[in-house]
């Protein structure tokens, strides 16, 4: 493959580089203190560019340019996800009144170099391309969280991210040094080859060490449990567009990107006949770490007054759902998991956007602020309530659906009881879903709330509201899924 | 030198390589300590000249000669003295770094095309990254003296030097694009061609070449913290800076490196721009005879030489910065003035090759 | 034989140093004594003919980074820069049963290595892989990005000022203070 061909493949990527270049040089030499608009609406064109070469790149075959980079669906597909919420952040932060000092034109550069990094984070097959686009994705969220000026409290939050970031990566580098020692290869396919022999000596003990070290970095992205303290106030400090972000683009990403590591690393393990004492031990890990992430994280939500806390909490709910799934370790499992990815990203931006809509009314971020709300302003309340019944997983709804599959999944693989949690925890996180719903409806306002109106937010709720239902019927989306796994795993037979 | 021993003795050792060291090493050091005597008695004349004064005239007779012998004795003798409140350890291991770091630099200057310690392949990376570690032996010294004269000295010599580092290393990369080494020696050879004068300020790039010299020169005297950048050594704020509180031997060791590091960022200005050892007419000699080796390091000494001359004139001519202008003149010229020579200079060696030539 | 003295010698400099900026009282000799740790580090490259990794393990860590440590150290009052040895003491156990645990299996582990060749210098080879697109060279540029991103968030948060409402706050307490 010549370079042009080869340069062909990741101009999504080249695309994205070159946008992140013009914000920056934009916001160096044209801006003009109050203007900073005019970078965000740079940003989303650049989004938009992106996307259409990313529409483009689905038809072509999957290869593996520069030596690292595999373009293959299962890639294109999240990064797709990735920039559309990337769009709907950067469209949230367009449209907060309150964002002033936070809507400095430093956020969208940010914010590009964040979704540069999540791309060849997702379709890194080598694992120094990987770290780097982990640390790109990182640093910027640091950076991002940082801005936060409004309070101690931000710079509290942003101080926690930092040092827990900079640890997980730490421990990261070196689970995967451990892989390279082994190995004697960076590639995931190398990595493969070097684990089968390893655990075939019977060093399951030094393969373990490794690839627990290697989880904690994902499970500080994802926000699994015992790495999850620093999403409560990162997510309280940070304006709500870059909470969004964090909920669902850092996390989608790094959910798709741990995906293809463990697919792809462990690959000869899990398609063994027999599933070996490895796989089966690192399926009861990951089972337990999700039981755990689901419990805490649900139960936390429960006494929250603070919607974004709340919200934190139940997106690390959410990461439980999708580690079970994860933990089946077969394919249906991972299906699910990519799937419910998918689905979660789409009601989250939507009840991040919920919430910054009221917000802006209220002046504030609990939830007493929303009393009495939903009948002032239809179209954003019912989409609201379109998105907690789709966080809740209820019928009509993306999260049913999602659901539905997830549960199907752990129940076909044998993962009964795991499948059982999933559905209580579901339960119990209709007691605070509904808080909100609560709050909106059947509670009336102590004061009389400020006359505001804000049409294009709630143009964007509508929007996401509808496809939060339109995506009940998700089986066009776990086809194109199921053929991106297909992709992804043509690599290791 | 560990080849020509073992060339000397026909056999090698590990051993080899310790008595090599230390013999490099003496050499060095005796180098060394003669340069900073001539130069500090060059620099007190040439002070006194630009100010209409004689400076010393008493010590050995013709024009004070001796005086920075006098002076070294004196210091050899001074009391060795460490202040009650400063941190011992740190105190005392300062000046040694200090030293050890300036003179480790020393190994890969190309004085003639034999007499080298060591060629390196690394060379002039090598030398940036042992001078750094000179930064930190400042650092110790300012902070275990225990003065706040002495801090303060120390933090601006490390926000000075790390930022200077930048442009230093920035304006190196063009001769080193073109020579396409790191190697001072395969540099100076380069050179030596057009009977001694194809030097790259000669060069066909002589447009990059000039410039990019003079921005070397500039964060060379802010390296060295040499005037009018020695904010970490203002007398007039600062007492002296972070030696403050030595005297004796210890001071004259930090003494002794400024002057190395001058004659070293001339001896790196030399090998890379100013052609090196190569001197007019070193073709018509026969490589490697006396008289050649003999020119050739007379030629480095002296290029070398005339470039620490023009430090100590900068330095009596003009006035000192203050600390945000140095920064700004680090930051905002003189790192996007070297980038953009390092675009000029890759795009000239790309043409170059585009053209075939 | 000489290369295995100097490996010793080096590895022992940099254990050694480790563990007096792990233990040492006053954290400014820790934050120095990693200094030898750095520079035993580069000397073990060095012993690997690693000749450049070496050196930018110098420029960049002991030049750059540790520069910036005590840069950040010497901002601190010394009274604070005493540690307590209740919180070390609860560290070594916890890191040190890590350590010693991982230790001891690693030590049972085969590990893939090379075919015991080193190389004469690694400069020009390094700049080769660069140069070949199919290599290293995605990795290389990428990193440009990471770095990019870094700075200007650095300098990004390092630039704010203090929020109005806290500014207030400050300005009554100077006042109140001054009063």
């Amino acid at each position: 493959m010549s370079y042009l061909d080869a340069l062909n493949y990741i101009l999504p990527e080249v695309a994205l580089t070159f946008g992140l270049c013009v914000v920056l040089i934009w916001d160096l030499v044209v801006r003009s203190g109050r203007r900073w608009w005019e970078t965000g609406f740079l940003t989303l064109g650049f989004l938009a560019v992106t996307a259409v070469l990313l529409v483009q790149r689905f038809a072509y075959p999957p290869a593996t340019v520069f030596g690292m980079v595999r373009i293959d669906l299962f890639a294109t597909l999240f990064k797709l996800f990735l920039v559309v919420a990337t769009g709907f952040v950067v469209a949230f932060q367009l449209a907060d009144r309150n964002s002033g000092e936070n809507g400095r034109s430093e956020t969208h550069f940010l914010l590009l170099c964040a979704v540069l990094g999540g791309f060849f984070l997702v379709s890194a097959d080598n694992f120094i391309l990987m770290y780097l686009g982990l640390e790109t994705l990182g640093l910027s969220s640091y950076a991002l969280a940082g801005m936060a000026k409004r309070s101690v409290r931000g710079s509290e939050a942003a101080l926690k991210y930092i040092v827990y970031g900079a640890l997980a990566s730490g421990v990261m580098l070196f689970g995967l040094s451990l892989f390279y020692g082994m190995s004697g290869s960076l590639s995931y396919g190398g990595t493969m080859v070097g684990v089968s022999q390893a655990l075939a000596n019977g060093q399951v003990a030094q393969v373990a060490i490794a690839t627990l070290m290697v989880l904690v970095g994902f499970g500080f992205k994802l926000s699994l449990f015992p790495f999850q303290w620093w999403a409560p106030d990162v997510y309280q400090g940070v304006s709500t567009p870059v909470a969004s972000f964090l909920a669902v683009g850092s996390k989608g990403i790094a959910v798709a990107a741990m995906l293809r590591v463990m697919a792809t690393t462990f690959g000869i393990e899990l398609h063994a006949d027999a599933g070996s004492e490895f796989t089966s031990s690192l399926s009861a890990l990951l089972a337990l770490l999700a039981v755990v992430t689901m419990l805490f994280g649900n139960l936390a939500a429960l006494r929250q007054t603070d919607l974004k806390r709340l919200l934190a909490y139940s997106s690390i709910a959410h990461a439980g759902y999708i580690l079970a799934a994860m933990a089946t370790l077969t394919p249906a499992g991972f299906h699910a998991a990519a799937l419910y990815t998918l689905l979660y990203g789409l009601m989250t931006l939507g009840i991040f956007g919920a919430v910054l809509y009221f917000a802006n009314i209220a002046g504030h971020e609990r939830i007493d602020g929303l009393h009495g709300l939903g009948y002032r302003h239809p179209i954003a309340g019912a989409a609201t309530v379109v998105f907690l019944a789709s966080l809740t997983g209820l019928p009509p709804t993306a999260g049913f659906g999602g659901k539905y599959y997830l549960l199907t999944a752990l129940w076909e693989s044998g993962h009964g009881m795991l499948a059982l949690v999933v559905a209580l925890m579901s339960v119990v996180s209709l007691f605070y879903y509904f808080r909100i719903a609560k709050a909106l409806y059947l509670k009336s306002a102590t004061t009389e709330p400020k006359k505001m109106s804000m049409p294009v937010l709630a143009g964007i709720l509508a929007l996401l509201a509808i496809a939060n239902v339109w995506f009940l019927q998700f089986g066009g989306l776990l086809t194109g899924v199921q053929q991106a796994w297909g992709q992804l795993e043509a690599l290791i037979s | 030198m560990i080849e020509f021993l073992r060339d000397l003795l026909g056999f090698e050792t590990w051993l080899l390589v310790i008595v090599g060291a230390l013999i490099s090493f003496l050499a060095i050091f005796g180098f060394v300590a003669v340069l900073a005597m001539v130069a500090v008695w060059l620099e007190r004349k040439v002070g006194g000249h630009i100010q209409v004064r004689l400076g010393p005239m008493r010590v050995g007779g013709w024009h004070g000669w001796a005086q920075s012998i006098a002076d070294s004795l004196k210091l050899l003798m001074k009391e060795d003295m460490v202040v009650l409140g400063a941190d011992r350890v740190l105190f005392k291991l300062a000046p040694a770094i200090v030293m050890a770091t300036a003179l480790s630099t020393f190994v890969v200057l190309p004085f003639s095309p034999d007499l080298q310690v060591a060629d390196v392949d690394l060379g002039i990376f090598f030398v940036l990254a042992i001078s750094s570690i000179t930064t930190i032996g400042v650092v110790m010294a300012g902070w275990g003296s225990n003065n706040k004269w002495s801090l303060y000295g120390a933090m601006r010599e490390a926000a000075q030097v790390a930022s200077y580092e930048i442009p230093l290393g920035l304006s190196l990369m063009m001769p080193v694009m073109y020579y396409g080494t790191f190697s001072l020696k395969a540099a100076s050879d380069a050179q030596s061609g057009w009977y001694g004068m194809q030097w790259y300020i000669f060069s066909d790039a002589f447009w990059i070449a000039i410039p990019s010299f003079f921005l070397f020169f500039t964060a060379a005297l802010a390296e060295t913290k040499r005037t009018p950048f020695d904010l970490p050594e203002t007398e007039s704020e600062l007492v002296a800076g972070f030696h403050t509180e030595y005297s004796g031997m210890r001071w004259a060791f930090f003494f002794m490196e400024e002057y190395a590091a001058m004659f070293l960022m001339g001896a790196i200005g030399t090998a890379f721009w100013l052609g090196g050892y190569s001197f007019p007419g070193m073709n018509l000699l026969e490589a490697g005879s006396f008289l050649h080796t003999v020119l050739c390091i007379g030629s480095f000494v002296t290029k070398s030489m005339l470039l620490l001359l023009v430090m100590i004139w900068v330095r009596w001519t003009l006035p000192r910065l203050r600390i945000d202008q140095v920064m700004t003149m680090g930051y905002k010229y003189l790192t996007p003035l070297c980038l953009i020579l390092v675009f000029m200079a890759a795009g000239w060696e790309y043409f170059k090759f585009a053209m075939g030539w | 034989m000489g290369i295995q003295l100097a490996f010793y010698f080096f590895a022992a400099m940099t254990l050694g140093f480790a563990l007096v900026s792990l233990f040492h009282k006053n954290v400014v000799h820790s934050a120095f004594s990693l200094l030898g740790t750095l520079l035993g580090m580069s000397g073990l490259y060095v012993t690997l003919n690693a000749d450049f990794l070496a050196m930018t393990q110098v420029l960049i860590y002991a030049g750059g980074i540790l520069m910036l440590l005590l840069f950040g150290l010497m901002l601190t009052k010394p009274s604070e820069t005493e540690r307590s040895l209740k919180r070390i003491f609860v560290a070594v156990i916890l890191a040190g049963g890590t350590a010693v645990l991982s230790a001891y299996k690693m030590a049972g582990t085969v590990w893939s290595s090379g075919d015991g060749e080193l190389p004469a210098s690694t400069v020009k080879e390094i700049g080769l892989e660069f140069l070949r697109f199919d290599e290293w060279l995605i990795a290389f540029e990428f990193a440009s990005i990471v770095l990019l991103a870094a700075l200007v968030g650095a300098v990004h948060i390092a630039r704010r000022r203090f929020p109005i409402d806290d500014t207030n706050a400050l300005l009554k307490a100077e006042q109140g203070g001054a009063n």
